[in-house]
C-alpha cells in the first residue's frame, strides 16, 4: 500500500493538471477540402445539401469523427461499468478503480474534446461554402438586376424570336431553291428539338421534380441556404456550450483527482467518524444517562 | 445492399456534377468567336479582288451556308444570356450586321448586296465617289 501511494499520488497530479489543461487548438482543415460552390450553384436546390454531405462523409475528417466517436462509445461504457464496480468493491480495491474511474473521465474529456474540434471544423467548412453559395447568388441576382445585362438578355430574347420568324425562309431560299441538302447541324437540330421537349416533359412529371416545387412552403435558393446556414451557426454555438461544460467537468475530475490524492497521503477521512463519535459523547447527550 | 446504394449514390452524385460542370468548362463566347470568324471569312470574299465573278459567288454561297447554321447556334446559346462582354453586347446591337445570312433574307437581298447595305455602300455612293487626299 505504501509503494502504491506515490505511484498513485504521481499519476492522479498529472492527471489534474492533464485535465485542466484543455486543448483548444484550432489548427487549420485540410481533412476536408469540400467541393466548390461554383459546382454547388449548379445544383437543384434539394440535391445541393446531399452533395455536400456525401462530399463529407468521402473525406478524411468524417472517417476521424467517426474513430473519436467509436473511442468515445467504448468509454461511455468502461465508465459505467467501473462506476457499477466501485459501489461493491472495499478498501485497495476501491481505490484502485476510483484511480480508474478518474482515468477514463480524463480520457473522455480529452476525446470530446478533439471530437469538439473535429466537428468545429466540419462546421466552418460548412458555412464557409454555404456563405460562398450566398454570395454568388446574391452576384447572380445583381448581375440579372444589372441595367446592361437586362438590355443584353431583352435583345437577346427580340433577335432569337427575329432569327426563328425567318427561318423556314431561310431554309426554302438558301437550301432549297438551290437544290442544296441542309446541313448536318440543321437536319439533327430538328430532330434533337422534338426529343429535347419529350426530356424536358418527362422532366416536369418526374416526383424529384414535383417534390422540389409542390411543396405548401416553396422555398428559394437563397432562404434554403440561409437556412442551413443558420443550422450550422446553431449547432456551432451548442458546441460552445458543451466546451464550457466540458470544462466543468474537467474542473471536477481535478477536484476528484485532488481530494483521492490527499486521502491517500493523509488517510481518509476517519477522523470525521471520531469527531462524530465525540461529538455523540457531549455532555449535552450523555444528561439523560445520568438522571435518576 | 449497403455496398450497392453507396455505389448508386456515388453515381447519380457524380453524373449530377459532371452533367452541370462540363458547362462551366466550356468557352461562354465560342459560338460567338465562330460566327465573327466565318463573318470576316465572308467579307474577305466580298471584297477580294483577285477572284473571279464566278470564283467569289461560290465561295459566298459556301460561306452562307455555313453562316446559316453559326448564326443559328448563336442565337440559340443560353450561355450568352445576358453576357455583358463587350464582343456579345457588340454582337446583339445590331441584328442586321451580325446574322447577315438571316436578315439578307428577311430583306430579300442578296447577302453581299446587304453587306454593302449596312456598311453604307450603294452603287450610286461608289459612282459619285472621287479620288483624293482626305
Amino acid at each position: 500500500m505504501k509503494t502504491l501511494k506515490p505511484l498513485f499520488a504521481a499519476s492522479l497530479l498529472s492527471l489534474s493538471m492533464g485535465v485542466l489543461t484543455v486543448p483548444n487548438v484550432m489548427a487549420a482543415n485540410t481533412d476536408w477540402q469540400p467541393i466548390s460552390s461554383e459546382r454547388l450553384i449548379k445544383l437543384p436546390t434539394n440535391v445541393m445539401e446531399r452533395a455536400l454531405e456525401h462530399d463529407f462523409q468521402n473525406s478524411a475528417l468524417a472517417s476521424k469523427l467517426k474513430n473519436v466517436d467509436e473511442r468515445l462509445g467504448a468509454t461511455q461504457t468502461d465508465m459505467a461499468s467501473l462506476q457499477q464496480a466501485i459501489k461493491t468493491a472495499l478498501g485497495d480495491e476501491q481505490v484502485e478503480l476510483r484511480h480508474q474511474f478518474l482515468e477514463q473521465k480524463s480520457s473522455y474529456i480529452d476525446e470530446m474534446e478533439s471530437r469538439q474540434t473535429l466537428r468545429r471544423d466540419e462546421l466552418k467548412t460548412r458555412m464557409s461554402v454555404y456563405q460562398n453559395l450566398l454570395g454568388g447568388l446574391q452576384s447572380d441576382a445583381r448581375s440579372a438586376q444589372d441595367p446592361v445585362s437586362k438590355a443584353v438578355r431583352q435583345k437577346q430574347q427580340a433577335a432569337r424570336q427575329r432569327m426563328e420568324s425567318i427561318t423556314e425562309q431561310v431554309d426554302e431560299t438558301l437550301f432549297e431553291m438551290a437544290l442544296e441538302p441542309q446541313s448536318q447541324y440543321a437536319q439533327e437540330y430538328d430532330a434533337n428539338f422534338q426529343k429535347i421537349k419529350q426530356l424536358q416533359l418527362a422532366i416536369r412529371q418526374h416526383t424529384l421534380h414535383r417534390n422540389q416545387y409542390d411543396t405548401d412552403e416553396q422555398l428559394t435558393r437563397e432562404a434554403y441556404i440561409q437556412e442551413l446556414l443558420a443550422n450550422a451557426e446553431g449547432d456551432l454555438a451548442l458546441l460552445n456550450q458543451e466546451d464550457e461544460m466540458l470544462g466543468y467537468m474537467a474542473r471536477l475530475v481535478a477536484m476528484d483527482a485532488q481530494s483521492l490524492q490527499i486521502e491517500l497521503t493523509y488517510g481518509s477521512i476517519d477522523g470525521a467518524d471520531k469527531y462524530a463519535e465525540i461529538a455523540a459523547a457531549k455532555p449535552a447527550n450523555m444528561v439523560e444517562f445520568f438522571m435518576p | 445492399m449497403k455496398n450497392l446504394i453507396r455505389k448508386v449514390s456515388s453515381v447519380l452524385v457524380t453524373t449530377v456534377l459532371v452533367s452541370h460542370g462540363t458547362m462551366v468548362m466550356a468557352d461562354d463566347l465560342q459560338t460567338l468567336k465562330n460566327l465573327e470568324r466565318e463573318r470576316t471569312g465572308f467579307i474577305e470574299a466580298v471584297l477580294d479582288t483577285t477572284l473571279t465573278a464566278e470564283q467569289r459567288n461560290k465561295k459566298i454561297e459556301a460561306k452562307t451556308r455555313r453562316l446559316v447554321d453559326l448564326e443559328r447556334m448563336a442565337l440559340r446559346d443560353r450561355r450568352l444570356e445576358g453576357k455583358t462582354d463587350p464582343m456579345v453586347r457588340r454582337a446583339f446591337k445590331n441584328y442586321d450586321m451580325t446574322f447577315l445570312a438571316h436578315a439578307s433574307v428577311e430583306q430579300d437581298q442578296h447577302i453581299a448586296g446587304h453587306w454593302y447595305d449596312q456598311v453604307g455602300l450603294s452603287n450610286e455612293a461608289i459612282l459619285n465617289a472621287r479620288k483624293g487626299i482626305r
